[in-house]
């Protein structure tokens, strides 16, 4: 609420005074003289936004921007930062305990270095190894990023010269093959569509060495019947599980999902929309589901997005420190 | 547990003392309200839910050997760490008191949970007493409206300034906001005279009313009287060192409108 007290000759005035800066819904709560003569209104407004100027949009975003600063505690230091911020992301309790006791036997070093470490010694970091004759399915619910993910893998390939096999099973949803043939055709790889695990089989057999890529079907992690379909094409084409994280899902649904996918076989995550989403907690729940980091989205633009996630940069990430110039990530580092 | 022949209420009712403000007078009105209730023969118990802040023990003198922040490490039983006071509560015009003394973080520091079960154990223990008189925390943080909710009674002290008006009505909102029922009363505490203090009461009542369409009832005023800081300096109860001075007469009247359920006049 927003209570103001004003003095003017009249009482006419004094309500125009109140209207112009508290708006049409202001209640006078109380009047009387004003001390040096005239009259003093005392009003009250609680409408959110009455008589608000309304800002323009990017004086709103840097004002957010301020806000997410302070609350993230980016300007206190140590300790103090990582819990903050670790708070900020909405990471899971047992996993800020544990992290912030490991933090505290280091004191000296910075912040990322200790967070990095503590990371280090709760999670699993392992990269996907981009070669001929190895295949992956990549899943995760609508929207996680899959197909992104799938094609900044290929871009890799492409710039290692491995060749690849993309092979779509989400042929129900629409556009899926417009996009992949895209996609494909931009790479110079063939594609094929599968809809079902036998389908899906017959290709993985005449892959040879290419390097087979699976966009999972669409599927709700929550769901045990999409999850059994996924396993099914991941069994039929021998293709390693890579769990798709959104990382700016509620944590504690990445944990669930995590999990779930965990006992589906997967054993490997790439968090995606790492670069967009601010509070990020369900990166660290998904690993405290037991997958190992894999890579992280870095950027939207498939040429350049994906990085290897090693400790330091989750712990930057977590801390907003990416804008710093010694972690842009480079051509040689970004998929 | 026995209680006083004359004991007519029903065990365990909780008034619970907020202000939204601090420094208003929440301590003086609460301690005051338990030296008054316990005057008219009610068996009660003064708790104060003020941890992080806590100064009951302050104001009335006490060397309490526990305290809340003991009660919830799990150190002491609740009902261990009651202390009496002016005879305690078997004795009219005594009461005990449960200190909130805390050398840490507070009740805003207590997860949830924590809260909750703290609540829960005050409810019981009041079941022990006639009446309880819980001091709350300034301010209108989700602790201290846990606190609050597990009151019968929410008794609000505002006084004639205009912090005063905007933090209550910020307590009564976050209230209603949890509860719709909830009809909190309202105190003018530190009134220099009775009209100030009942266009305070107006313009909290017409805010209230306009903006949360609900009108908190008046149950009394307190005067503004010298022999209040006095008696805090001394370290006593009020009705020990100055049994007949304005505020406590206020606060008397204040204690038998809220037993009977009547608004002030
Ligand atoms: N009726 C009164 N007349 C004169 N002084 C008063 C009166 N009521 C309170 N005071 C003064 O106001 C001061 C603050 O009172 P008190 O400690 O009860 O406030 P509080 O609301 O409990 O504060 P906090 O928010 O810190 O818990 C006291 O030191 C006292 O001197
Ligand atoms: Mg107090």
């Amino acid at each position: 609420m927003r209570l103001k007290t004003y003095s003017a000759p009249s009482l006419a005035e004094a309500m125009a005074s109140v209207r112009r800066d508290l708006g049409e819904d202001a209640i006078i709560v109380a009047t009387g003289d004003a001390p040096g003569g005239g009259v003093q209104v005392r009003a009250a407004s609680d409408s959110p936004r009455g008589g608000d100027v309304i800002e323009a949009p990017r004086e709103r975003a840097a004002r957010i921007h301020n806000d997410i600063r302070r609350q993230r505690g980016d300007d206190s230091d140590g300790i103090d930062r990582i819990i903050r911020a670790l708070g900020f992301h909405r990471v899971p309790d047992a996993a800020i305990e544990a992290l912030a006791r490991f933090c505290e036997l280091q004191e000296d070093a910075p912040a990322a270095h200790a967070l990095a470490q503590a990371l280090e010694s709760r999670y699993r970091f392992a990269p996907l190894e981009v070669a001929p004759g190895l295949a992956y399915l990549f899943a995760g619910s609508p929207g996680a990023g899959k197909t992104a993910t799938l094609a900044r893998i290929a871009a890799r390939a492409a710039a290692a010269n491995v060749p690849v096999l993309i092979l779509a099973t989400d042929c129900e949803r629409a556009g899926a093959e417009a996009r992949i043939a895209e996609l494909s055709g931009k790479l110079g790889f063939d594609y094929a569509m599968a809809d079902d695990p036998r389908e899906a089989e017959a290709f993985a057999l005449d892959a040879g060495d290419q390097l087979l890529l699976i966009d999972a079907p669409a599927g709700n992690a929550f769901d045990v019947d999409d999850l059994d379909m996924m396993a099914a094409f991941a069994a039929a084409t021998e293709a390693e599980i890579i769990a798709v994280a959104d990382a700016g899902q509620a944590p504690e649904d990445a944990a669930e999902a995590a999990s779930l996918y965990a006992s589906a076989g997967a054993r490997r995550t790439i968090i995606g929309k790492a670069d967009c989403a601010r509070r990020k907690g369900a990166i660290l729940a998904t690993g405290e589901a037991g997958l190992a980091f894999a890579h992280v989205s870095a950027s939207p633009y498939i040429g350049s997005g994906l990085a290897p996630a090693t400790p330091l940069r989750l712990a930057r990430t977590l801390l907003d420190l990416h804008d710093l110039p010694d972690d842009v990530s480079f051509a040689g580092d970004a998929i | 547990m026995s209680f006083l022949p004359d004991s007519k209420a029903p065990a365990g009712r909780i008034l619970a003392v907020a202000s939204g403000k601090g420094g208003v007078g929440k301590t003086v009105i609460a301690a005051g309200l338990a030296q008054a209730f316990s005057a008219q023969g009610e068996r009660l118990l003064l708790i104060d839910g003020d941890l992080g802040m806590a100064n009951i023990d302050v104001q009335l003198g006490l060397s309490p050997d526990a305290d809340l922040a003991a009660v919830m490490s799990g150190q002491v039983l609740l009902e261990d760490a009651c202390q009496p006071v002016m005879g305690g509560a078997r004795k009219r015009g005594g009461f005990d008191v449960i200190a909130g003394r805390s050398g840490s973080g507070g009740l805003a520091g207590l997860r949830p949970d924590a809260v909750n079960r703290l609540a829960a154990a005050c409810a019981t223990i009041a079941l022990s007493y006639e009446r309880a008189v819980l001091d709350l925390a300034a301010g209108a943080d989700d602790s201290t409206m846990r606190m609050a909710m597990a009151a019968d009674d929410v008794l609000i002290v505002i006084n004639d300034e205009p912090t005063s008006l905007t933090d209550a009505y910020a307590f009564v909102k976050r209230l209603r906001l949890r509860d719709e029922s909830a009809a909190p009363l309202v105190v003018v505490n530190n009134a220099p005279t009775s009209d100030k203090a009942r266009e305070a009461y107006a313009a909290f009542r017409k805010t209230c009313q306009s903006f949360l369409g609900f009108a908190p009832a008046l149950a009394g005023i307190v005067a503004r009287d010298e022999h209040v800081p006095l008696t805090i300096r001394a370290q006593m109860p009020l009705s020990q060192r100055s049994p007949d001075c304005a505020a406590m007469c206020d606060i008397a009247h204040l204690a038998s409108a809220l037993a009977a359920g009547r608004q002030a006049a």
